[in-house]
């Protein structure tokens, strides 16, 4: 068994040192011959007390084209070593070298990556693909001579590579080389992996048995659950389909200044602006907050980004075609509704501008480059084709991350649904504060789109007065879990309950007046 | 030497392929009709053939290795691929969706609220102008696919008129009072339902399985106790308005049950 450790990095990122410090440890003594290969110019010589006792080789290569399978099936015949380190070329795609069909007993075992902290933040906004790709491929990342704010290096690191271990310090690099080098320790982790996969692949047996024996002798419940499941991820998944595709389009043939522009163009004009543009993008509520979190990344400022948000909903054509549907011959609530998710939204922007909340707060991935551009990193070309792909690819990741949302949260819903009935609501009187917070609950709990919320909200009608309906009908998708859910994929939990909590305070003023409005205005 | 490629993007290709035939299959078999509303279909069409575009592009870029690849990471979206093919359909029908037996009466509850509302008492009816939208027949009208009388005066509803029919009801009631009607539904009761009380419900869909709500019209008979909740039984009876636990609605008297067959098509869509 050969193990092979790559180290990759630009210039100066600290790689050579890294070998080094490698070399030095005590139990680099237990290989029987190590080979480093350096793929950059110029040979730097090791030296290292532990060396001398021991076979370490060293060679050179200037080509990435020169990585192929005869280099190693050439060096497992004249060196046969147990461990090589590749000190990789910053500049060269990693998939040169994951590609090479390797001799059978020689694994990859880990990808290392090395950065300068102060540095890093702009290679990775400078050098694009070249970077994303090792930086995406890592298992390790290590930031070196870091001084502060670690958080924003993180949620950089996070943005590319979910899954990668962050070493800051010495210490817990060292703590990180040996776990991955020193042979006590890979046995020992071979041996938590393989009981691990035991375990899990028993559970999996298991639940697997159950679940088929479950599902087919379903009992009428379960079966009513998984058709309200099912129907609401039908009903959802091509609106989050057309979601992600409008994301993709803007992500690939917008460019950000024109964007940007738009909205920050006049300092007070882009609120209704981003109120009203809610008009152009006809899809809901679960389809829009992809493409909030491109126009935040894009640079537009926050607030006027959940302006967008939550007017988008109310304000979007296929909405105000339900909802003229679900009140025939009323069109006057479809009006109400636009008016109101319109206020509400304007209203939250407007303090979330005054509140003046430091960017860092708000999103996980504070970063020019997203976890989408490390999709496309590997589109060759820029001609149409290339775009389209481009496009088709971001809708796929975007399905994918949001995906898993609008499964849970139409999992909870059909759950809910099935499970309470709504005639535990009836014995309410017909107050309006109460029958507004019962409302509201529901609307946060059934999550369902604003597309078609119209008619849900409606069959409430006969139980509740109609500023509870509107509640439910406006705030539903502004503020529900579905959307909670998936609005934490991109931003801090700290700031989603806070917009929750001012989404709360402003509902509550505006539909009590509405209340007045309704009920004593006219008469 | 096994071959390389990006087992993360694999599995994503796979699910999308996945959902892409099951969108496809249930519209193909025409079991969609029982998770969604027929107005959405052209949406699903969509999804499944995006799904497979997404798919086959996804599958392309696969072949680019990936180092640290988790290809469990999408596995909450073979989920619903797993319940829909392997949990049987069944009706939902449970107790739970007993929204109130009658959805169309939104106005009834309006005039108490706010005496604005009861100026559109007589402009409710949606107009031509906006059943062009519908992909659906057109049920907007009401003249179009209501039930008549026969030469006996008897009106029967069809299965296909039943959502038409029950719109048409709730907004001109005068139009059927004395009318002896014929219609067909499931026994369906709620709990505050007298001994002779019942409706001959019809399950309706106003956008899919989760919205599903009874419909029907309230009826009383004395034989009501012999039929079992979820018969499909004929109804026969005199329609009178009634104020019905503050609500002003239709209330039929049976004068005849007969057994039926159950209806061809499992729920009734409402078309706006």
């Amino acid at each position: 068994m050969t193990q092979i450790e790559i180290i990759c990095g630009f210039l100066e990122s600290g790689k050579t040192t890294l070998i080094q410090n490698i070399l030095e440890q005590e139990y680099m003594q237990q290989y029987r011959r190590i080979v480093i290969i350096q793929c950059e110019e110029g040979l730097t010589e090791f030296r290292a007390a532990s060396m001398a006792s021991k076979d370490v080789v060293l060679a050179q290569i200037e080509h990435p084209e020169k990585i192929r399978k005869g280099l190693f099936t050439k060096m497992k015949e004249e060196l046969d070593p147990d461990l090589i380190l590749i000190e990789y070329n910053g500049t060269w795609p990693i998939e040169q070298l994951l590609r090479v069909r390797l001799p059978s007993d020689y694994r990859i075992d880990r990808i290392l990556f090395c950065a300068e902290a102060s540095t890093f933040p702009m290679y990775i906004k400078n050098t694009g693909n070249m970077m994303l790709n090792q930086l995406g491929n890592a298992d390790a990342v290590f930031l070196n001579r870091c001084s502060a704010d670690t958080d924003t290096l993180k949620a950089t690191v996070r943005s590319c590579n979910r899954t990668a271990k962050i070493c800051f310090t010495d210490e817990s690099v060292e703590h990180c080389t040996a776990s991955i080098l020193k042979p006590e320790e890979i046995q020992r982790a071979a041996g938590t992996l393989k009981r691990n996969r035991i375990g899990i692949a028993r559970g999996l047996i298991t639940l697997y048995l159950i679940s088929i024996h479950f599902f087919l002798n379903a009992p009428p419940i379960v079966k009513s659950i998984n058709m309200s499941f099912i129907g609401i991820l039908m009903q959802a998944v091509p609106f989050l389909l057309i979601g992600a595709l409008v994301s993709g389009l803007l992500q690939v043939f917008v460019s950000d200044e024109t964007l940007v522009r738009m909205y920050t163009g006049h300092k007070w004009l882009g609120y209704p602006l981003a109120a009203v543009s809610g008009l152009f993008f006809p899809i809901c509520d679960c389809g829009i907050i992809p493409i909030t979190s491109r126009l935040t990344q894009k640079g537009v400022p926050l607030s006027k980004a959940m302006v967008f948000m939550l007017a988008a909903p109310s304000v979007n054509p296929v909405t105000i075609i339900s909802t003229l549907y679900a009140f025939p011959g009323q069109p006057q609530y479809a009006l109400y509704r636009v008016l109101l998710g319109s206020v509400i939204a304007l209203l939250a922007g407007f303090i979330l501008n005054v509140s003046h909340i430091r960017s860092e707060d708000v999103f996980l991935t504070f970063s020019a480059a997203c976890s989408c551009s490390a999709v496309t990193a590997n589109v060759q070309g820029s001609g149409k084709a290339a775009k389209f792909e481009s496009v088709i690819l971001i809708a796929g990741q975007e399905f994918f991350s949001m995906g898993k949302y609008i499964v849970i949260g139409a999992f909870v819903c059909s759950v809910l649904q099935q499970t309470i009935p709504v005639s535990s609501f009836r014995s309410t009187g017909s107050r309006i504060i109460l029958p507004l917070i019962l409302m509201l609950l529901a609307a946060f709990f059934m999550s369902v789109c604003s597309t078609s919320n119209a008619f849900i909200g409606r069959s409430f009608l006969n139980i509740f007065p109609i500023t509870a309906v509107m509640g439910f009908i406006v705030m539903g998708p502004m503020l529900d879990l579905s959307n909670l859910l998936m609005l934490s994929s991109n931003f801090k939990k700290i700031f989603i309950v806070r917009l929750a909590c001012t989404l709360l305070t402003i509902a509550f003023p505006v539909f009590l007046l509405f209340s007045v409005f309704s009920a004593g205005g006219k008469l | 030497m096994k071959r390389k490629g990006n087992s993360e993007l694999i599995f994503q290709a796979l699910i999308c392929f996945m959902l892409s035939v099951v969108f496809a299959y249930t519209l193909i078999s025409g079991k969609a009709s029982n998770y969604i509303h027929p107005r959405l279909f052209g949406f699903l069409w969509f999804a499944a053939g995006f799904l497979f575009v997404i798919g086959v592009v996804t599958l392309r870029y696969s072949s680019i290795p990936k180092h640290n690849a988790k290809p469990l990471k999408s596995i909450l979206l073979v989920i619903p691929v797993l319940t829909a093919l392997l949990i049987p359909t069944g009706a939902v029908q449970s107790q739970a969706i007993s929204f109130g037996i009658s959805t169309g009466n939104t106005r009834d509850s309006l005039t108490s609220q706010s005496s604005a509302s009861s100026q559109d008492k007589g402009t409710v009816i949606p107009d031509t102008a906006t059943s062009k939208d519908d992909i659906g027949i057109e049920v907007s009208s009401p003249s179009s696919n209501v039930p008549g009388e026969d030469e006996n005066g008897v009106i029967t509803v069809t299965d296909e008129q039943f959502a038409s029919w029950y719109q048409d009801i709730n907004e001109n009631m005068k139009k059927y009072e004395g009318k002896t009607l014929k219609m067909k539904g499931q026994v369906f009761r709620m709990s505050t339902f007298g001994a002779s009380e019942f409706v001959p419900a019809r399950y309706a869909m106003v956008c899919c399985a989760a919205d599903l709500q009874p419909c029907g019209v309230l009826c009383r008979s004395s034989a009501a106790s012999q039929y079992q909740d979820g018969e499909w039984l004929w109804v026969t009876g005199e329609i009178k308005i009634e104020n019905y636990q503050g609500q002003t609605m239709p209330v039929c008297y049976v004068t005849k049950i007969e057994k039926s067959e159950k209806a061809k098509q499992e729920y009734i869509y409402f078309t706006y």
